[in-house]
C-alpha cells in the first residue's frame, strides 16, 4: 500500500473490519508512515492503558508455589509447562527456592533409610482384654456348692502362687534389665548405621552433582541408577549398562530422549490433554490407561470423580466400537477388566457417570477415544525376558518400556531415575520425552 | 468446550443480574455478610486458633483480624471485577471460592510468619504422602491429619486425648525409646513418625505433628526476623509504585515501549498468554494499540508469538482472547494459561519494581 489511509480505512481499522490481506498491507505502510501512524493513534487510550497497565503491575504480588507444587516440583512429577510456570516463579522468589531446596534434601535423607511398610503396634486398649474370666471366677467363689474346706485349699494354693511368681518375677526383672540394655546398644547400633549410610548417600550424591557440574576430562554423562551409575565418557565409552542395552541407553543419553514406536500417535489421537482438568469432550478426565500400551491383558482403568456421581459404569469397545467389557455399576474411580483382553488389539474405553436421573459420559466428541494397546505376546515375552539383566536400572527399564509404547511404565521408571539425580537435567529430559509424547 | 462459557453460582445471580447501582450494592453488602464473611471467619479463625466475636473482633489474636479484612477486601474487589465480566471472571462455587482464598490467606500468612515451621510441615506432608505404612488425610471438616495408612479415614480425636497432651507437653520424655540418647535430629523420620502414631494410638492432626516434630528436632522461627522478608518491602514498594502512576503522557508511551520489550524476553508460552489476553482497565485489547503507537508492528508480534503474520491478521480481530481459546493455541488447560500470564506479570513486576527503585 503506497497511498495514505482515507478517514474511511482509519476507521475500519479501527473498527477492525480489515481483511487479513489488508491489514498486512496497511500494517506495512504503517511502518514507513509517520503521518499515517499519527492519524491512526489513539493517544488517549494508549495513555489509559499505559497508567492500567502500570497501576496493575504494580499490585502484581507474587503466588506463591503450594505444597502440592512444591512436592510435584521436588518428584520431577511436573509437566513441561507447570515446570516451566515453578521455574520462572522460583527464579524470582527466593523463599520458594529456599523451600524446594530444604524440601529435596529431606527427600534425599528419606531416601538414604531402608524402605519398610509401617503398622500400628499399639497394644490393645483395656476394654479389648479377656473380658469375662474374673467375673467368672468370683461367681463360682460365691456359689453355694464352693464349700469351706475347698475355700481354704484354693486360698493355700494362691498364697503358694504368689510366693512362687514373686521370685520368677525377681529373676525376670533382671532378665528384663539385661534385654533392655541390649536393645539399647542395638538400637544405637542401627542410629550409627543410618546415619552412616545418609552420609554415604549424601557424599554420593555431592559425588554426582560434582560429577554432572564439574565433568571430569573424560566423562561427559553420569548417572545415578538403581545400586550403581551410568557414565558415557568423551569417547561414547558407557559404563555401567546392562550389556545387551547398551546402544540402546547409548541413544538415550545423547540425544537426551527415549524412543516410542509410531503406533502410539494412533492410540494418542490429536489434542489428547486428558491428563488435565476437565476439558473439552471431558466432563470429567480418564487418568489412564490413555494414548498407550500396557503391559497386562487385565489392566485397570482410572478417572477422577464427577461431582455429584453416584456411580460409575466403564464400557471397552474394540477397534470396530464392538463392546467387548463392561463394568457393573461402580461407586469407586477404578476398574480391573474382569477378563483378559486379547494381546496386540487397540481398545477404547469410556466411562458414564449417573449423576441423579442424568447420565454423563467421558470422553465425548470432539474429544479424541481414549485408546489403549495390549502389549502383544511376543514382546511381552521380550520384556519379561529383559526384565532380568535389566534388574534395578531404571534408566534401561524406563527405555525399554518407552521403546514398546508402554508409557505409563516408561514414566514410572524415569520418575524413579530423576528422584535418584534431582539435579540432572538430562534425568530431567528423558522424563519429559515421555511426558510430551501425550501431548502430540 | 462448553459453548455457554463458565457457569456462575446461583447464589450470585441476583447480584450479577441487579439493574442500578443501589440494587447492586445493597446485594454485595447481603452477599458479603450473609457467606462470605461467615466462611472467611470460620476458616481463618480454625487455622490461626483465633475466636471472633459478634462484631467480627479477635481481641487475643489481632492477626487474625488483620487477615479476615484484608482477604474480605481481596474477595470484594474479585466480586466487583466478576459484575464487570460475569463470564470471564465467572465463580462456579462461591463458598468453594471463598474457602479457597481464605486458606491460601492463612498459608501465605504463617508461612511469611513461620518460614521454619512451615518447611518442616512440607516436609511432614511429603513423609506421609511418600512413606509406605503411612498417610495423610482430609478429615470431613477440611482438616489434615495424619497417621498410619492402616487409619485412614479415621477422625482425629476431639478434645486432644491425654497421650497427645502428654506429647505436646514433653514430646522428647514421651517418645525416649524411638531415639535411644535422645537424638531425635539423626532418628529416621518415618521411625519417629511411627512411634509417635504409635504413642497415640490415633490420628494426629497435621499442625499438631508439626508441634511435636519441632519440639523434637529444635526447629524454631525468629519471630523478629519473620514477616519482614521480600514480600513485606514488595508491600512498601508497592505503594511507592503507586505514587509513581501519576507520570507524563511521555512516559506512558515509553512505558508501552518499555513493556513490549519486556514481553520479548518472556519464555515463549509467557509471552503468548500475555500478549494475546493484554487488556486496558475498559477490557480493551492492548495488542491492538501498539502498531497506532509505533510501539510494534504487527508482523512484530507475530514473530514475537511465534506465529505466521497471516494466522495473527485473522485472530487480530478477536483481541483480547479468552483463556479457553489461548489453551488452545498452546496446547494446555485453560489454568495453566493463567498461570502462565500470572508468571509473566509476576516478572514484569519485579523488573518494573527494579525501575523504579533505580529511579
Amino acid at each position: 500500500m503506497k497511498e495514505h489511509f482515507s478517514l474511511q480505512f482509519i476507521e475500519r481499522y479501527r473498527r477492525r473490519a480489515l481483511s487479513p490481506a489488508e491489514l498486512l498491507d496497511a500494517d506495512d505502510h504503517l511502518v514507513e508512515c509517520e503521518m499515517c501512524r499519527r492519524r491512526l493513534g489513539d493517544e488517549p487510550r494508549e495513555r489509559a492503558a499505559a497508567i492500567s497497565l502500570r497501576a496493575e503491575l504494580s499490585s502484581t504480588e507474587l503466588t506463591h508455589l503450594d505444597y502440592e507444587s512444591l512436592a510435584a516440583y521436588v518428584e520431577g512429577a511436573l509437566d513441561p509447562i507447570d515446570r516451566e510456570i515453578a521455574d520462572s516463579h522460583l527464579k524470582l522468589c527466593a523463599r520458594c527456592d529456599a523451600e524446594v531446596n530444604e524440601l529435596r534434601a529431606f527427600a534425599a535423607r528419606m531416601a538414604a533409610h531402608s524402605v519398610k511398610e509401617y503398622a500400628p503396634v499399639a497394644p490393645p486398649s483395656p476394654g479389648e482384654r479377656a473380658p469375662g474370666l474374673w467375673e467368672g471366677f468370683r461367681a463360682l467363689w460365691r456359689s453355694p456348692a464352693f464349700a469351706l474346706p475347698f475355700r481354704l485349699a484354693s486360698i493355700g494354693l494362691v498364697i503358694a502362687l504368689l510366693l512362687w511368681t514373686a521370685s520368677l518375677r525377681s529373676r525376670n526383672s533382671q532378665l528384663q534389665a539385661a534385654l533392655d540394655q541390649q536393645r539399647q546398644e542395638s538400637e544405637k547400633l542401627k542410629q550409627d548405621i543410618q546415619a552412616v549410610n545418609a552420609s554415604v548417600a549424601e557424599l554420593q550424591n555431592q559425588l554426582a552433582q560434582l560429577k554432572s557440574t564439574q565433568p571430569s576430562s573424560s566423562i561427559v554423562v553420569a548417572l545415578n541408577d538403581g545400586a550403581g551409575q551410568v557414565t558415557l565418557d568423551k569417547e561414547g565409552n558407557l559404563t555401567g549398562a546392562p550389556q545387551p542395552f547398551e546402544q540402546l541407553i547409548k541413544q538415550a543419553l545423547t540425544t537426551q530422549r527415549v524412543e516410542t514406536p509410531r503406533m502410539l500417535a494412533e492410540l494418542i489421537g490429536k489434542s489428547s490433554v486428558l491428563m488435565g482438568p476437565a476439558d473439552e469432550g471431558h466432563p470429567f478426565a480418564l487418568l489412564g490407561p490413555v494414548g498407550t500400551v500396557v503391559m497386562s491383558d487385565r489392566p485397570t482403568f482410572r478417572w477422577r470423580a464427577l461431582a455429584g456421581a453416584e456411580s460409575y459404569v466403564i464400557r471397552i469397545y474394540d477397534a470396530d466400537f464392538n463392546e467387548v467389557a463392561a463394568s457393573p455399576p461402580l461407586s469407586e474411580t477404578a476398574w480391573t477388566a474382569a477378563r483378559s483382553l486379547e494381546r496386540g488389539r487397540t481398545y477404547s474405553w469410556q466411562v458414564t457417570a449417573r449423576v441423579g436421573d442424568k447420565e454423563v459420559m467421558s470422553p465425548v466428541r470432539p474429544a479424541p477415544e481414549a485408546k489403549f494397546m495390549i502389549l502383544d505376546q511376543t514382546k511381552a515375552n521380550e520384556l519379561a525376558e529383559a526384565k532380568n539383566p535389566s534388574a534395578g536400572s531404571h534408566l534401561t527399564l524406563g527405555a525399554l518400556y518407552a521403546q514398546a509404547g508402554l508409557l505409563d511404565d516408561a514414566e514410572r521408571e524415569l520418575q524413579a531415575l530423576l528422584r535418584a539425580n534431582p539435579q540432572s537435567s538430562l534425568a530431567n529430559n528423558l522424563l519429559s520425552s515421555v511426558r510430551a509424547k501425550r501431548r502430540q | 468446550m462448553d459453548e455457554r462459557g463458565p457457569q456462575n453460582d446461583e447464589l450470585l445471580a441476583p447480584y450479577i443480574h441487579a439493574k442500578n447501582e443501589a440494587d447492586s450494592e445493597r446485594l454485595l453488602a447481603t452477599l458479603l455478610s450473609e457467606y462470605v464473611e461467615p466462611l472467611i471467619r470460620r476458616v481463618i479463625g480454625s487455622k490461626l486458633r483465633a475466636r471472633f466475636d459478634r462484631r467480627g473482633r479477635a481481641p487475643t489474636n489481632p492477626d487474625a483480624e488483620d487477615l479476615c479484612g484484608e482477604t474480605l477486601l481481596q474477595l470484594l474487589s474479585r466480586l466487583k471485577e466478576l459484575k464487570a465480566s460475569p463470564v470471564e471472571k465467572a465463580i462456579g462455587d462461591l463458598r468453594g471460592y471463598v474457602a479457597v482464598v481464605s486458606y491460601r490467606a492463612c498459608y501465605d500468612y504463617l508461612r511469611l510468619k513461620y518460614p521454619q515451621r512451615n518447611n518442616l510441615k512440607n516436609k511432614l506432608r511429603y513423609l506421609l504422602n511418600h512413606q509406605p505404612g503411612l498417610a495423610l488425610w482430609k478429615t470431613e471438616d477440611g482438616d489434615l491429619v495424619g497417621g498410619f495408612a492402616a487409619w485412614r479415614g479415621r477422625t482425629k480425636t476431639r478434645p486432644r486425648s491425654d497421650r497427645l497432651r502428654q506429647l505436646l507437653d514433653d514430646s522428647p520424655a514421651a517418645l525416649q525409646s524411638a531415639a535411644p540418647g535422645g537424638d531425635f535430629q539423626r532418628a529416621n523420620p518415618a521411625d519417629l513418625a511411627a512411634a509417635i502414631f504409635n504413642h497415640t494410638n490415633h490420628p494426629i492432626d497435621l499442625d499438631d505433628l508439626v508441634e511435636i516434630v519441632a519440639a523434637l528436632w529444635g526447629v524454631k522461627d525468629n519471630m523478629e526476623q519473620s514477616g519482614a522478608g521480600d514480600e513485606e518491602s514488595d508491600r512498601f514498594a508497592r505503594v511507592a509504585d503507586r505514587r509513581a502512576d501519576v507520570a507524563t503522557e511521555v512516559e506512558q508511551r515509553l512505558f508501552l515501549k518499555w513493556l513490549w520489550e519486556e514481553i520479548c524476553l518472556l519464555p515463549v508460552r509467557q509471552r503468548i498468554a500475555l500478549l494475546l489476553n493484554l487488556r486496558d482497565e475498559q477490557g480493551g485489547g492492548v495488542a491492538a494499540l501498539l502498531p497506532g503507537a509505533g510501539v510494534a508492528s504487527l508482523r512484530q508480534i507475530a514473530t514475537a508469538l511465534e506465529m505466521e503474520a497471516e494466522e495473527f491478521a485473522r485472530l487480530w480481530p478477536s483481541l483480547p482472547l479468552d483463556d479457553a481459546s489461548i489453551a488452545g493455541l498452546i496446547g494446555c488447560a485453560r489454568q495453566q494459561v493463567i498461570n502462565l500470564r500470572k508468571c509473566a506479570r509476576e516478572r514484569l513486576a519485579r523488573r518494573r519494581k527494579a525501575i523504579e527503585a533505580g529511579k
